[in-house]
């Protein structure tokens, strides 16, 4: 790791008309992956799309890679982005938006297409490449986003909760993807509303509340205290009773409600849960559409830490 | 292949990419390319593909097969009214207000935004793209209308197809122009542009310099020297052009106001924070 940062952000304060999205953030990364986590509402998107040049800094100042990032193409050029919002080219096929993209980038129209397609493969997408964008599903449209990001395999990476809508597998996937570019040298900046996943991928955090940075360290006193809230998970599912009966056996699941989509299962060991549904999907079809966690395990904690001051905090998370 | 066994030595992805910053021209013709591409299937080109057909729907339904004299009458009304002040800008608006504000309300705007070229190559490409759409369909539009009518004297009708569809070529830039620069500085620039077009449709009727502040009366005096008796009555007694510009001044008016608008909303794309609907605190 240089000691350079690749992202630094000094006394950062963004708005949109009354609501202050960030409040006085400061922060640097200087490489590796980090975790970007906190509520839904926090202020992770807005602080990342500040980052990617998006938007513009309210007060305060932002540089990526030693440039400011407003309208910058020198630096679009080593930067990857997951967007958070599901929004692609609903009108163009999966392979003619990657390979587009490619293009703006300077690859040849022979390997801007077969790039696309390889990692349009890479991702489990081979067979819908040529489909509209349109008929998509969430977690192919995920997909699709992450092959935006990743396939001109650039120096650092912008992960808006990347694992929204992927089924488990390709959760696991994904997670040895990020680890893998990460090996290969690239910085890349993981953001999500659950814990476990970015400790998946890494244990160096950054905690957002309301517009501030509550913390920023090591992940492994914020996972002490989080093992003390329940934690939700939404689990869709084609057949959600037999599912439902499946969780309850298990020594992880603190208890399971069955709804017409699928199942909530409420459990103690998140991290537990999320590996043995992992390796059931692996040994059997077990009909999971997909995976969600609402936040209300990190807001708990977030609300016990409201009185903390970021800087005791800090202390503690990095201890 | 799945996520944990690519990468093979013969895969595309086995080697890091060749990238290269694009320069401005390759920029403008990549994006132009594709937005062509896409113009082809997007609900707007359905929405202009309505707004050009309604003149030849018209033409075949009511005014076919009635007195020449009267079928002359409903070519030049029709060229008068409904292509030059509400077809012609209709599609120009249809195609300038796509970008980029309901890019950045749908989302979309990040992947053209975050590419590595300058936003503005990104916009004109968008810009020469829709010119090249409307240049095609608007004397397509003109052709349709005139085919099934039979006004009597045919050279006379040729010459003002011809020339009408000369002038809505020269004017689209204009109003693609304008309208371009207005749906980068406000999201909400359909509604204006519509609001707008109507304001221009009533002030070209009021005789003066007033009609003279409109496109559409340039757009008229340029088919003033090619209409024949009965259309110089229609563009007089119907359109108030008494005193018709020069097609000079006319094409002058048509470049400056394309050239204006299109510079200023470059300037503006380039310096604008377009934040979207999904652009809240989070």
């Amino acid at each position: 790791m240089s000691d350079a940062p690749v992202l630094q952000v000094d006394q950062l304060t963004r708005s949109y008309g009354a609501v202050v999205a960030l409040n006085d953030v400061s922060l640097d990364v200087r490489g590796g992956v980090v975790g970007l986590l906190g509520p839904n509402g926090a202020g992770k998107s807005t602080l990342l799309r500040t980052l990617t040049g998006e938007l513009r800094p309210g007060m305060g100042s932002v540089t990526v890679l030693g440039m400011t990032p407003f309208a910058n193409p020198a630096l679009y050029a080593r930067i990857g982005i997951c967007p958070e919002q599901d929004a692609l080219l609903e009108d163009m096929s999966a392979t003619e938006f990657v390979s587009f993209l490619l293009r703006l980038r300077g690859l040849e129209s022979k390997d801007a297409t077969a790039r696309a397609r390889a990692w349009l493969d890479r991702m489990g997408l081979s067979e819908a490449a040529d489909r509209k964008l349109g008929g998509y599903s969430k977690g192919m449209r995920q997909r699709v986003k992450l092959c935006t990001a990743f396939a001109h395999e650039p120096e650092l990476l912008f992960l808006d909760e990347p694992l929204t809508g992927l089924d488990p597998l390709w959760r696991h996937h994904v997670q040895t993807l990020v680890r893998e570019r990460a090996a290969a040298g690239a910085t890349i900046l993981f953001s999500s509303h659950v814990l476990h996943e970015v400790e998946q991928v890494t244990r160096e955090v950054i905690l957002l509340n309301r517009g501030r940075v509550a913390a920023q360290g090591n992940s492994r006193e914020i996972r002490a205290l989080l093992d003390r809230v329940p934690h939700r998970v939404k689990v869709l599912a084609r057949e959600p009773r037999k599912m439902a009966v499946l969780f309850a056996g298990w020594e992880s699941v603190e208890s399971v409600t069955v709804h017409d989509l699928g199942v909530d299962v409420t459990t103690l060991r998140p991290d537990v849960f999320y590996r043995r549904v992992t390796q059931a999907c692996a040994e059997a079809d077990l009909g999971i559409e997909g995976l969600s966690s609402p936040d209300d395990s990190l807001q708990a904690l977030f609300d016990t830490l409201v009185n903390v001051r970021p800087d005791r905090v800090e202390r503690r998370a990095a201890s | 292949m799945s996520a944990s066994d690519a990468g093979t030595v013969d895969s595309p992805i086995a080697t890091p990419p060749v990238t290269r910053r694009l320069d401005a021209v390759e920029s403008v013709f990549q994006v132009m390319l594709v937005t062509l591409r896409r113009a082809l299937r997007g609900k707007r080109l359905v929405m202009a593909g309505a707004l050009l057909a309604l003149p030849s729907i018209l033409a075949w339904t009511v005014a076919r097969g009635r007195e020449p004299a009267m079928q002359e009458e409903f070519l030049y009304s029709m060229l008068t009214f409904y292509q030059f002040g509400i077809a012609v800008p209709g599609l120009a608006l249809l195609m300038a207000t796509a970008f980029p504000w309901p890019e950045s309300d749908e989302g979309t705007l990040t992947y053209w935004f975050t590419a590595p070229v300058r936003r503005w190559t990104i916009h004109l490409g968008r810009i020469l793209a829709s010119l090249l759409v409307g240049i095609v369909l608007l004397p397509l539009a003109i052709l349709a209308l005139a085919l099934p009518l039979d006004p009597g004297d045919g050279v006379a009708l040729a010459g003002a197809i011809r020339t009408s569809a000369t002038a809505t070529m020269l004017a689209f830039p204009a109003y693609l122009g304008f309208f371009t620069l207005m749906s980068t500085w406000t999201r909400r620039g359909l509604i204006a542009g519509v609001i707008l077009i109507m304001i221009e449709n009533s002030l070209s009727l009021v005789t003066g310099n007033l009609a003279r502040m409109t496109i559409v009366f340039y757009v008229r005096s340029l088919l003033w020297p090619a209409a024949s008796p009965v259309g110089r009555s229609v563009l007089e007694r119907a359109a108030r052009i008494d005193d018709p510009a020069t097609p000079s001044t006319a094409i002058g008016i048509f470049l400056a106001v394309a050239i204006v608008s299109i510079a200023l909303s470059l300037v503006i794309v380039e310096l604008t924070e377009y934040r979207g609907k999904h652009g809240q605190p989070g």
